[in-house]
């Protein structure tokens, strides 16, 4: 027994020893760069906005050694590699990482809304052509989703999932006549949502209220990426199950895509702030555009670089 | 030549020392890991409520203006009383970690306790505890949301004299139907697999002729013990799926075919488990049975059967456990849908793919992830010690002790 307690001890002592690491930030360190995959909207926004739009769809002219990893990998792997810097969306941030301002801007929301804060990207929708449902109660459904997403009520919502609503003053109440779909019970009707995964936490918040609005209709989502936006919602059939009546994406949509849809089957919804993240032990608070493009293009390698500056 | 062997035995000893350290090592971090990240989340309406929330619209109904509502009670320093709309707020978070208003205290006389459906059922809805308040929208002036806090929730709803909306919802998040899922799952499972895994082993160990033709039926079980999960599960969507949807009232994925996927990937399990506890049966007993007259049939089901109990419960225990545990088959032949209405012709989701549907959204929730981990090793340390204690009494009874 004696012999057992001994070892127990001896691990226990090991996994703390293992637990417990300097916190001194040694900036002669290379920088360890993370990055999403290429049919991220998260990517091709942060690309974009630094002016590195050619790193949005190319792993090529990004710095050697860079790691890709999704939204959730890199939250993670930036609590604990004290010398990574990766990119996510302002909803996604939290007090286990640190977010850098941009150009002196800090990322809060405040700022996203006073225009003052540089790097973002916007939340798009996307519907099936007219016509291009299974019954007219979800082709009136999905316009009256469309209407809702432009009054304050859904401004609400987005904002209080962390993303930044478009600005308006039009409340449903005022619009619902419009729409007498939404006036009967719909319970036995299914819409099904998609597109972008970084949307997903806003879309859902939106159904779930915006079906207590009208009629309970059930809300199926299935996110998938930005990419199946356009997909899903005009070139698969409704036959397929994967097919969507409305779908998201975390970008505009690319001109390939726009090619004959209806000016009223996609709009924006909101905006989305992407920020720079690093560990929380790195000392610096503020990053610029150029800084970020040198680092993703491999000028500067080492943090030195960056703080020297 | 006695001090080498010393050494060589201290050299063998240390290493399983050092063997024993590494697996306790692992295990204890796991262990850590586990309950340091999910014990947070733990308690009892995890298991008891649903994962859908259901949200309501409203807005006041026959309303004259706020009155006074001032009690005389003491409440926690996150809860925040309007005493002019008589309703207590509070900050909190729900059973998937996310912060939340939870309304705590609605006075019998508020105002809140009186509210009109705006949604299209007609009936009368009256606010309680426990509900979530989502937002307060107002005729003049920006909505009260429930990111902003109670606090500022409450400040707002005292400058005003009416609102426009009250959206509130119940609250979702619980992992009721998915325990329930798994229960089926096991039960389904168990239904299908064992009688055909016994009857397999008993057909393999006493009747099959020892020819090349059984030994390579024995290897060909055995290799199937090797194939990845993933790849039954595909096996599922494309064979199960298709035939329970043209034999039952299903039309997708759904319980039934999942268990017929996990039968297959338990099969080599109970087969050789079975087998092995078959060929520790003394050859006696047998002999004893055919000089009593019994013929071969009856030797087989009320002599060597009986006696070979205790393995056929350690096959289901470790059925069990690969139930529990599997995922990547199941997200195939029964789906990631989360349902609190669980039917056995409908997709559902087990606890693991709970896990794995948690893990998948943005951002992964790790809490909840392992909160789960911990509900799913209780339930298999449950159902283990269980089973023990059923083996104890099944033997004490039928007197065979050949362990």
């Amino acid at each position: 027994m004696r012999k057992i307690l001994a070892v127990l001890a001896l691990a226990l002592s090991f996994s703390l020893a293992a637990c417990t690491s300097g916190s001194s930030f040694d900036d002669s360190k290379n920088i360890t760069v993370y990055t999403r995959d290429t049919t991220s909207g998260t990517r091709a926004g942060f690309m974009d906005g630094i002016g590195f739009a050619a790193a949005a769809t190319s792993d090529d002219v990004l710095v050697e050694g860079f790691v890709i990893k999704d939204n959730t990998g890199i939250m993670t792997s930036m609590g604990t590699d004290e010398y990574g810097i990766g990119y996510v969306s302002l909803s996604s941030l939290n007090n286990t990482i640190k977010g850098l301002s941009y150009e002196g801007v800090a990322p809060t929301v405040a700022n996203v809304l006073n225009n003052t804060y540089g790097l973002k990207r916007p939340f798009m929708w996307m519907t099936r052509d007219a016509g291009d449902y299974e019954s007219t109660e979800i082709e009136q459904l999905v316009n009256a989703f469309v209407a809702f997403l432009g009054t304050s009520d859904a401004a609400d919502i987005i904002n209080n999932n962390g993303a930044i609503a478009l600005d308006t003053t039009v409340t449903w109440d005022s619009i619902k006549a419009q729409h007498p779909i939404t006036a009967r019970n719909n319970a036995n009707v299914t819409v099904r949502f998609g597109g972008s995964d970084s949307i997903q936490k806003v879309a859902q918040a939106l159904t779930q209220a915006f079906s207590a609005k009208a009629g309970n209709f059930v809300a199926e989502h299935d996110h998938t990426g930005s990419g199946d936006a356009y997909k899903r919602t005009q070139t698969i059939g409704l036959s397929d199950p994967v097919s969507k009546h409305v779908a998201f994406a975390s970008r505009y949509f690319k001109d390939t895509e726009k090619v004959g849809v209806a000016e009223s089957a996609m709009g924006q919804l909101a905006w989305d702030a992407i920020v720079a993240i690093v560990h929380k032990n790195n000392p610096i608070t503020n990053i610029t555009a150029a800084q970020l493009k040198a680092i993703y293009d491999g000028t500067y390698s080492k943090w030195s670089d960056v703080v020297s500056e | 030549m006695l001090n080498s062997r010393k050494k060589k035995d201290l050299i063998l000893q240390s290493i399983t020392y050092f063997a024993s350290f590494i697996s306790l090592f692992v295990l204890i971090s796991i262990l850590l890991f586990v309950f340091l990240n999910g014990f947070k989340l733990l308690n009892m309406d995890l298991i008891t409520h649903n994962f859908e929330s259901t949200s309501y619209i409203a807005d006041l109904k026959d309303f004259t203006g706020p009155g006074d509502f001032t009690i005389d009670k003491d409440f926690n320093d996150n809860t925040y009383y309007s005493s002019k709309w008589g309703i207590a707020l509070t900050d909190d978070e729900n059973l998937m970690g996310h912060t939340i208003v939870l309304v705590t205290y609605v006075h019998p006389e508020s105002p809140f306790k009186d509210l009109r459906n705006k949604g299209v059922a007609t009936q009368d809805l009256s606010l309680g505890i426990d509900y979530e308040i989502i937002r307060i929208a107002f005729n003049d002036g920006p909505s009260a949301l429930s990111i902003q806090g109670a606090q500022n929730m409450i400040h707002v709803l005292d400058t005003k004299t009416t609102f426009r909306e009250l959206e509130y919802s119940t609250s979702g998040g619980g992992i009721r139907g998915s325990i329930i899922t798994t229960l089926y799952l096991i039960g389904l499972t168990l239904l299908i697999a064992l009688p055909i895994g016994v009857g397999a082993a008993l057909y393999l160990n006493e009747y099959a002729p020892k020819n090349r033709f059984t030994k390579a039926l024995r290897n060909l079980i055995e290799t199937l013990t090797g194939v990845p999960s993933i790849i039954y599960g595909l096996m599922g969507l494309a064979l199960f799926v298709p035939i329970t949807i043209s034999l039952t009232k299903a039309t997708g994925a759904n319980l039934i075919s999942g268990a017929l996927t996990l039968a297959v990937i338990l099969m080599p399990v109970i087969i050789r488990t079975t087998e092995e506890s078959l060929k520790v049966v003394p050859d006696d007993y047998r002999q004893a049975s055919l000089a009593l007259g019994g013929n071969k049939t009856q030797t087989t089901f009320k002599i060597v059967l009986p006696s070979a109990f205790s393995g056929i419960l350690t096959a289901t225990l470790l059925a069990i456990g690969r139930i529990i545990g599997e995922s990547a088959a199941l997200v195939f032949a029964v789906g990631t849908a989360i349902k609190d209405d669980v039917s056995i012709f409908d997709k559902s989701t087990s606890l693991s793919v709970h896990i794995w549907a948690m893990m998948t959204d943005e951002p992964a929730n790790i809490e909840l992830s392992t909160t789960i981990a911990i509900i799913i090793l209780v339930i298999v340390l449950s159902m283990n010690l269980s089973i023990k204690l059923i083996s104890k009494r099944l033997l004490r009874k039928y007197g065979v002790t050949h362990e």
